[in-house]
């Protein structure tokens, strides 16, 4: 999540907005438990945008904003976004994000945040005199303002209040790969990226996942790792039966416990095979063990 | 003296001027109408006037408003600027109905109205019947029969005359 | 006698004597005089302060968008996951009450209902206010409002267009669409009674003032021929109109995935609410404005129990609506569906609750004042005692639209505010911001409203005359000799 975070320029909302469910995490981990609520199991999936091939959201959006790309992902313009929120609204999977206030200008806190320029004073000057002199400079502190810019990513852009933003598959990663093939290939036609000459980039979220549960890489190709996973029977989809047709892929966790094991008459298994076989909406869904699979 | 506009017979109810309106059509006049505060019901064939043609303006307005409508949804989505949304069709005339059943509303319902105008000759200002004192009553109670001195059978005495013999209550010239 | 000859002849039916729709059987001349002498009379005292009081609403209500441009949509209580909150809801709202004026003009004009003649210039000026204020919320809700010129098919540096498979893009062409042919079969209804004040008018402000707009209308037959014709084309076109307007803002739900908006019940349900919360403000109007005004015998207790039984109709219409939406969600066997009605809606705590064993839902008293509002108000609208007490079907009226608002409000905030996946729930309350703008919608409505019955007809004076028995060339009053002949 941080890895995102800090690679994608997700802005910090602080502990207010978070208290409002405003916080812009593109990627999160939901929790789910199973067995008894004394003692239950907890799994984690997270959950990201699933860059469905039937989107909701895409369709929903009255200015184009978001569309897909011809090589798979569901990208979002930002600058073209108007904000109608609509897109969020038809997310079944709710990982859009919205952004409610200037987070990237303004200090974090009710004061600041809510105050209107119109009426406001920053270093003694009026906030609109200021934005009219000059509309890219903040409202913080010269000095933070210069260590504020120092956390961004120079690669990917700041998305300005009223405007959409989701997890993007780290398309400026993609992109520099993508650069980087066509350097080297120079006359050739050789610009395909493959596992194979390691040239597939990694998303933040993959790199910073110590136990590589995130597999990120070219559906299209059969021999990538990606599409091997695809392949095993534990494949399911997120709300399969919404027909939203998700990209992204997670592999049930399956669990084998010793029963010779002294601990497994506390921790059983969360529920039996009759349990599962009822349908997708019995109980119980059971643990999974989230293992994410991307497209290129 | 100038010459009148018209002459002008003025009616108590909406029976009188229906029956007047009945004599006058079948004395010859052309250039001649009755004045209302509101429509009378069988008016239109005592004068023998035909169906109306606003008809025609609304029809031309829809049919360019639904045709405006699909033509530019599938310029603007499908050859312009094609976008890939949600692998739906670029075109489709299902999505694209709404918008253009709406314009078909609003360019026919411009095209009754500008219609209505246009056969109407309105707005016209300037009109020697609107500076008439007592012609003010048209739009309140009483109903008027008016015949213009260009009508070709126009005759001062014969006019009067006749209006008089339909039980007009009070004859007037209105001035130019 | 053979059976040729002993045919019984009966003797024709008794005729109902009809109530008149003017009362007191007055004549033409009252009423141009009465309608128009609203106008010409001096400022009433309780005018200038309802004006005062609905300026200063407008002004806190621009106040509050100004704040909300500069600011951003953060002051208003949305959160994720409920992305729209007073703004749509309040929308929807307002542009369900502009749907009876159109109704009671167009609809009500095919079906030669006469009594429409006295409440539809009214109606029709409601619905364009209405439509006015609910136009300013889709404006104003997106993030970025100075860029909302994108949502039209103009150029623009992007050199890219808007995207028509989406409701939004539709709801842009059906309220503009809405507004411009309200504005127009208004304007159209009202040419010959601008001509009237224009005939009457003392000062020469007044004289040119409605005779500019009045284009010189004279009464002349040939023009009325071309004008009802136009009038029966523009009412013809209403009348799909108001029917898909509402149903395409429906759809800006029903194409949604959500459970409780994915339902294809939607527009006829949207289209019958509208329809009943407009006649509630219609109502809610009228019913203080004819005792004030003393238009009793021009809006009689007889206009007031037509529409009452309207909204009786509509009423039960939404009512069945609610019982299907239940019935198909349980029927259906979708666990999300069933969760949102049962958990997320009717749960109360005291009897749904506890018979189904769940915990209350968070909103269940929106729920239960919509079902109350909508379902049981209308009911009691069967009696003829209700419909004909003024003060009664006036408090009834303010509840169908506490109830319509109500009902947006449950639709909007529990579909959104637990769906899918459970990480993702939240709630929704609303800011002052969002409370002090909807009810500066009412100030801008007011405004209107107010300024409108002080300067023009609130009556349509000449379709009115027409519909009086004096107006008939068959009628004794209308000048017939005895038996019809004339």
């Amino acid at each position: 999540m941080i890895a995102c975070q800090s690679e994608n320029n997700v802005p910090i909302v602080g502990k207010e907005m978070v208290g409002k469910s405003r916080e812009m995490h593109w990627i999160r981990l939901d929790r789910y438990y199973a067995g008894p609520v004394e003692d239950p199991q907890a799994v984690a999936q997270p959950m990201l945008c699933q860059h469905c091939e039937a989107a909701p959201c895409e369709s929903v959006c009255p200015v184009n904003a978001t569309s897909h790309d011809d090589e798979g992902l569901n990208v979002m313009t930002y600058n073209r976004c108007v904000g109608t929120r609509y897109c969020s609204n038809n997310c079944p999977y709710k990982v859009r994000r919205f952004n409610f206030f200037d987070y990237n200008r303004h200090p974090l806190n009710h004061q600041f945040l809510y105050r209107s320029p119109l009426v406001a004073k920053t270093d003694g000057e009026w906030e609109l005199l200021r934005w009219l002199k000059n509309p890219d400079k903040g409202n913080l502190p010269e000095d933070e303002w210069q260590l504020a810019k120092l956390v961004k990513n120079p690669d990917v852009s700041v998305r300005m209040r009223g405007v959409m933003e989701k997890c993007s598959f780290c398309l400026q990663r993609i992109e520099q790969a993508k650069i980087a093939a066509k350097v080297k290939a120079r006359d050739t036609d050789h610009i395909r990226l493959t596992e194979k000459e390691g040239t597939v980039p990694k998303t933040a979220c993959q790199q910073a996942c110590p136990a590589e549960a995130i597999v990120f890489g070219d559906m299209a190709d059969p021999a990538s790792s990606v599409s091997k996973a695809k392949e095993q029977e534990r494949t399911y989809k997120v709300l399969e039966f919404l027909l939203t047709k998700p990209r992204t892929t997670y592999l049930a966790r399956v669990r084998n416990p010793n029963p010779a094991m002294p601990d497994s008459k506390e921790h059983p298994l969360p529920y039996t095979s009759e349990e599962f076989n009822k349908g997708p909406f019995s109980p119980g869904e059971g643990a999974e063990e989230p293992a994410e699979k991307g497209a290129l | 003296m100038p010459a009148p506009y018209a002459i002008m017979a003025e009616f108590d109810t909406p029976a009188a001027v229906l029956q007047a309106a009945g004599k006058v059509r079948e004395h010859g006049y052309h250039q001649w109408d009755v004045f209302t505060p509101f429509p009378i019901h069988g008016m239109d064939s005592a004068m023998g006037m035909k169906n109306s043609k606003v008809g025609w303006f609304s029809f031309i307005g829809g049919c360019t408003g639904y045709t405006t409508g699909m033509l530019m949804i599938w310029f603007m989505n499908a050859v312009n600027y094609p976008v890939v949304i949600g692998g739906k069709p670029m075109f489709s005339p299902l999505p694209a109905f709404p918008p253009s059943y709406e314009l078909t509303i609003l360019f026919g319902a411009f095209g009754a109205l500008l219609g209505m105008l246009f056969l109407n000759r309105l707005p016209r200002l300037h009109n020697p019947l609107l500076k008439n004192a007592r012609f003010a009553l048209a739009t309140r109670d009483r109903f008027f029969v008016v015949i213009e001195s260009s009508d070709p059978k126009y005759s001062e005495q014969e006019t009067r005359r006749l209006l008089e013999s339909i039980g007009s209550q009070h004859i007037e010239m209105v001035e130019e | 006698m053979d059976d040729h000859a002993s045919i019984k002849v009966q003797a024709p039916p008794v005729q109902l004597e009809r109530v008149p729709l003017v009362g007191n059987q007055r004549g033409l001349g009252w009423l141009t005089d009465r309608i128009a002498g609203v106008i010409e009379g001096e400022t009433p005292a309780w005018w200038k302060m309802c004006f005062a009081i609905s300026l200063t609403m407008m002004t806190v209500c621009f106040v509050m968008i100004l704040y909300l441009m500069s600011t951003g949509v953060g002051v208003w209580g949305l959160q994720h996951p409920v992305m729209w909150g007073y703004a749509i809801i309040n929308f929807v709202w307002w542009i369900g009450i502009g749907h009876a004026g159109t109704l009671i003009s167009a609809i009500l004009f095919l079906l030669r209902q006469k009594w429409r003649t006295s409440i539809n210039r009214a109606a029709e000026a409601m619905t364009i206010f209405a439509v006015m204020c609910a136009g300013i919320f889709p404006l104003i809700h997106i993030g970025r409002i100075w860029l909302g010129w994108w949502l039209f098919p103009i150029p623009n540096s992007n050199g890219i267009w808007p995207q028509f498979r989406s409701p939004l893009m539709w709801d842009v062409f059906a309220v503009s669409t809405y507004f411009t042919v309200s504005v127009l079969f208004w304007y159209m209804g009202l040419i010959p009674d601008l001509a009237v004040m224009r005939d009457r008018a003392k000062t020469k402000i007044r004289k040119i003032g409605y005779g500019l707009f009045a284009l010189g209308w004279t009464g002349s037959n040939r023009h009325w021929s071309n004008y009802e014709k136009a009038y029966l084309i523009l009412a013809g076109l209403s009348t799909p109109l108001v029917l898909s307007v509402h149903s395409i803002v429906s759809l800006d739900f029903a194409v949604s995935q959500l459970p409780g908006w994915h339902t294809t019940i939607f527009p006829p349900y949207f289209v019958a609410g509208a329809v009943y919360s407009g006649f509630g403000m219609v109502l809610t109007l009228l019913i203080p404005l004819r005792r004030m005004l003393k238009l009793e015998d021009i809006i009689t207790v007889r206009h007031v129990e037509l529409m009452c039984k309207v909204t009786l109709g509509v009423g039960s219409i939404v009512g069945y609506a609610y019982a299907m939406e239940f019935f198909i969600a349980w029927y259906s066997g979708n666990p999300y569906e069933r969760f949102l009605f049962l958990r997320n809606r009717a749960a109360d705590p005291f009897i749904i609750g506890p018979m189904f064993h769940v915990a209350p839902a968070p909103y269940w008293w929106a729920f239960w004042t919509m079902v109350i509002c909508n379902v049981v108000v209308p009911q009691f609208f069967w009696f003829k005692k209700v419909r004909t007490s003024m003060l009664t079907v006036f408090a009834l009226s303010i509840l169908v639209n506490v109830g319509m608002w109500f009902e947006r409000f449950v639709i909007v905030i529990t579909s959104l505010h637990r769906d899918f996946l459970p990480s993702n729930w939240g709630f929704y309350a609303p800011t002052w911001v969002d409370i002090l703008q909807y009810l500066g919608t009412f100030g801008l409505f007011f405004t209107f409203f107010l300024l409108f019955i002080r300067y023009i007809p609130l009556i349509a004076i000449a379709e009115v005359k027409g519909v009086t028995p004096q107006a008939d060339p068959h009628h004794p009053l209308g000048g017939a000799k005895v038996g019809g002949q004339h």
